[in-house]
């Protein structure tokens, strides 16, 4: 059996430049959260249920709308739907133990996901190590942000402005992957549309309408070609 | 109550964390358990490469129809947009362009609007 110790050090090598980026987002969702009005514990319980930056932010629209469970569950699906995924390659084998396995499923994240990949761990060990380091960087500057929002003045406005720049950077982002402007094109359209005339159900419906564009072009790869605009 | 914001209740909180976190682990964990039926499935394939992109632009407008009844309104969320977008064509840069562009809105609601 190799010593753990290494193994914790060759994790936190490759996962500190990644996991160092999660802090700056970990402290703007913190300072959101106690700006929006909710108490600072409720970050780590956010983080921790949920565990998943960009739908964490998304939450709290989701909560101060009173959107229902099936909406939810169904943006959530949408949203995180990437994840299924990165088990396909994800060297979760290395992992012993179910108490490993559920945790390593369970933080199955963008940013650990990309570590593994980019750096292919050796051990188990090395595993739980680059995803308990994420995870730490993502819910203890949560809980600093939280705290910090709790004591400055809540008459600042405009800070929730960083979830629209997050999905702009996210979108750009996701776009680099297909360099197809139809898709940006049309998801923009419906969610436009959707918006103006079920407001109330705007994110399931344009999110359902823009997933059927693409059953659609997967059935049809007519449909598919004339639509394809690539740049 | 339960230090929730005015207006929201328990239960409307957990109706939104529960379901996204039982949806969240089960997208991470289904491929564990179905890897031969999504290796090579065709329609995967092009989920991959064409759902995140439309997924986020739907976010992006979601969230800007969020924006029009702040103080500034559409106009202010635009030009914030605009700075995040050219924040990120120059630098690429994800925290600088988030901050960046979320402090120009900031400016703009505060000092401008």
């Amino acid at each position: 059996m190799t010593p753990a110790f290494p193994d914790v050090r060759a994790g936190l090598r490759d996962a500190w430049a990644v996991a160092l980026g999660l802090v700056p987002l970990g402290l703007a969702f913190g300072l959101l959260m106690t700006q929006v009005g909710f108490a600072w514990w409720w970050t780590p319980i956010f983080s921790v249920l949920i565990y998943a930056g960009s739908m964490e932010f998304l939450a709290i629209n989701l909560v101060m709308a009173g959107v229902g469970p099936l909406s939810t569950a169904l943006t959530a699906f949408m949203v995180n739907f990437r994840h299924i995924f990165y088990g396909l390659t994800f060297p979760r084998h290395l992992v012993r133990g179910r108490a490993g396995r559920a945790y390593s499923t369970y933080s199955l994240t963008d940013e650990s996901y990309a570590i593994a990949s980019a750096h292919p761990p050796r051990s188990g060990t090395q595993v739980l190590t680059i995803q308990l380091f994420c995870q730490a960087m993502w819910v203890v500057p949560g809980i600093i942000g939280a705290l910090v929002g709790e004591v400055i003045p809540a008459g600042i406005q405009g800070m929730e402005f960083a979830l629209v720049a997050l999905f702009v950077v996210l979108a750009w982002e996701t776009f680099r992957g297909s360099r197809d402007l139809s898709l940006p094109l049309l998801a923009g359209g419906l969610a436009l549309v959707a918006g103006l005339v079920l407001p109330g159900q705007m994110l399931m419906v344009a999110l359902s309408a823009y997933f059927l564009v693409l059953v659609g072009r997967h059935l049809s790869p007519a449909l598919d070609r004339r639509l394809e605009w690539r740049v | 109550m339960y230090g929730l914001p005015e207006g929201v209740t328990l239960a409307q909180t957990l109706a939104v964390l529960l379901p996204i976190g039982v949806v969240t682990v089960a997208l991470r964990w289904l491929p564990f358990a179905f890897v031969a039926a999504l290796k090579d499935n065709q329609f995967f394939d092009l989920l991959a490469r064409m759902m995140p992109v439309g997924v986020m632009t739907v976010l992006v407008v979601y969230t800007l129809f969020g924006q029009r009844s702040a103080p500034g309104g559409l106009v202010a969320a635009l030009i914030g947009v605009a700075v995040t977008l050219g924040l990120h064509a120059w630098r690429r840069d994800s925290g600088l362009s988030i901050l960046g562009g979320s402090l120009a809105y900031m400016g703009l609601v505060n000092l401008v609007f």
